[in-house]
């Protein structure tokens, strides 16, 4: 009988994923810290190399550090693909993509060709191997759900997005930048955040958010059309008579999952609204808020949008995701041994903490958003997107020590 | 003819709800419980005394998917009595996490079942899915 669907059976240990989510935080420290000292500047850099670095700390650093982490649980359990000997492939991935980042980031920011090339090399084999492994078993699949089918394409997307952000590093070590390296810049932006980030973000919400909150399914043509809406309009816009087509493809899209979001959000049956969800509704207000400014084009619209894009939709959704994963999976890493006093979810992350967390995490946002125009409001953002990632660390590393106490192994 | 897929996605759907209601308002959960208890318990009860073991039967196959849900129902009989006992003692804090506990056991358990084991029913037991409703409706009742 055929088993693959849903099946905790097959999730990793929890190391695995752990080692991802715990790097992802440290690296949002970072970030914070950087506009802490960095200012204003730093947000409206836009290309320079200093901005570069802070923007890769964020999406790599943080973003790709946590979606990689939460896919290695995700593959074998929504998916049904088991990755081989996953222990080791998750030390390798987590040990490459770290060093890649650092290289990047690091080679950015202090300026030094050499390592920016090194670090493009290391994420192109870190992500590339990555998707590779996991398109693999993705195209082997015998039940094919949405979720399925929208980590295929978001996974094709991170291919394309760290092979032309490999090109762009090596141009950059080589400082042979030109108006074509600008345009490269652009589309490598666009798969990145319209193709890996909000297709993967599309599937798991269909699977995630009617099991976490009791909402109805996402309509048919969020199944259907959304994705592949976005999909082929980030390939349309590969070709240059297409591409305000393409714009308008991909924003449709957008707009199709932030709206139907909310809108299930609000057909919830669990009344409940605690951290998780308020950040569900940050991230999806956050994203419906960044499309028209997408369109305006003008420099201080597009920080603006990279901001609420990455800060508010990617990392609230990221965080909200954190605070529901990783308290489950202490419980159900544990219950398999099945101690009748297992600490339950609230144990490992108490409700209450998580809201600290959210608070300081929308302030930050704020903050960095008023920055753009109030230059002297950019530190203090910068300051509490750091404290943010800091309570965010702590919780994780109090749910860590409590599972570890518990018995549990990793 | 009955789906078999279709009364008992619509029976975790009720399931849901009851779970939602009860979880919402810690003040009233002493009189939401007794009904919401009934119906998991129904459930389980459906599943264990009549649609396994057709399906076993049908199948040929033993331990396995229904085994795994056989030892997951255990466990939320078990967090159900959890749940009971944080009523009991007024502890709202304890109760609002173990219903969050088990209502994401409850999901993924679901899901599983929903996705595999009544779409397999459905294609093994085909024949016999009237009379297999009828009688898990009257265990219901």
């Amino acid at each position: 009988m055929n088993t693959a669907g849903l099946s905790l059976e097959q999730a990793p240990p929890f190391g695995v994923v752990l080692r991802f989510f715990l790097t992802a935080a440290l690296f949002g420290i970072i970030a914070g810290a950087l506009i802490a000292t960095g200012g204003a500047d730093l947000l409206l850099g836009r290309y320079h190399p200093h901005t570069i670095a802070l923007i890769h700390l964020l999406t790599l650093g943080v973003m790709a550090m946590v979606m990689i982490g939460a896919l290695f649980q995700m593959l074998p359990v929504i998916a049904g693909v088991v990755l081989p000997k996953v222990r080791l492939l998750g030390r390798l991935i987590h040990a490459v993509l770290l060093a890649g980042i650092l290289c990047l980031c690091g080679g950015l920011y202090f300026g030094c060709g050499g390592l920016i090339g090194l670090g493009g090399l290391l994420l192109v084999a870190a992500l590339g191997g990555f998707s590779a492994a996991a398109l693999g078993g993705l195209f082997r699949v015998v039940y094919v759900g949405v979720t399925v089918q929208m980590m295929r394409l978001a996974l094709v997307a991170l291919l394309v997005t760290a092979l032309m952000g490999a090109f762009l590093a090596q141009l950059h070590a080589a400082q042979t930048l030109s108006a074509f390296s600008l345009q490269l810049a652009q589309l490598h932006a666009s798969w990145a955040l319209a193709g890996w980030t909000a297709l993967l973000i599309l599937g798991v919400a269909q699977q995630v958010l009617p099991m976490f909150y009791v909402t109805p399914p996402y309509p048919r043509f969020c199944r259907r059309v959304t994705g592949w809406l976005i999909f082929f309009s980030l390939i349309a816009a590969l070709l240059a008579p297409l591409q305000s087509l393409a714009t308008i493809g991909v924003l449709l899209g957008l707009l199709m999952l932030g709206g139907t979001t909310l809108l299930r959000i609000s057909q919830r049956k669990r009344k409940i609204t605690d951290a998780s969800l308020r950040y569900w509704q940050l991230s999806m207000i956050s994203l419906l808020l960044a499309l028209p400014l997408i369109v305006l084009d003008h420099p201080l619209a597009t920080s603006l949008a990279a901001l609420l894009f990455i800060g508010g939709f990617a990392l609230g959704l990221i965080n909200g995701m954190i605070y529901k994963i990783v308290p489950f999976l202490s419980w159900f890493h544990l219950s398999s041994g099945a101690h009748p006093d297992t600490p339950m979810m609230h144990d490992f992350i108490p409700r209450r903490a998580a809201h600290g967390q959210l608070w300081l995490h929308t302030a930050a946002l704020v903050l960095l958003a008023a920055g753009l125009f109030m230059p002297m409001l950019a530190p203090p953002g910068g300051a509490l997107l750091a404290a943010a990632y800091a309570l965010l660390f702590y919780h994780l590393i109090h749910a860590v020590r409590l599972y570890r106490r518990s018995g549990g192994v990793f | 003819m009955s789906s078999i897929q279709t009364f008992m996605t619509d029976d975790h759907r009720a399931c849901d709800d009851l779970l939602a209601a009860l979880e919402a308002d810690f003040s009233t959960a002493k009189a939401s419980f007794a009904p919401f208890k009934k119906r998991f318990l129904d459930h389980f009860e459906m599943e264990e005394a009549i649609l396994f073991p057709a399906l076993e039967e049908a199948t040929g196959m033993h331990g396995g998917p229904t085994e795994v849900m056989r030892l997951e129902h255990s466990q939320m009989r078990n967090m159900i009595e959890q749940m009971a006992a944080a009523i009991a003692a007024e502890e709202a804090d304890r109760f609002a996490s173990v219903a969050e506990t088990f209502l994401f056991m409850v999901q993924q358990h679901n899901a599983k079942e929903e996705q595999i084991l009544y779409t397999l029913s459905d294609r093994a037991l085909s024949a016999r899915a009237d009379e297999l409703i009828e009688a898990m409706q009257k265990l219901q009742a």
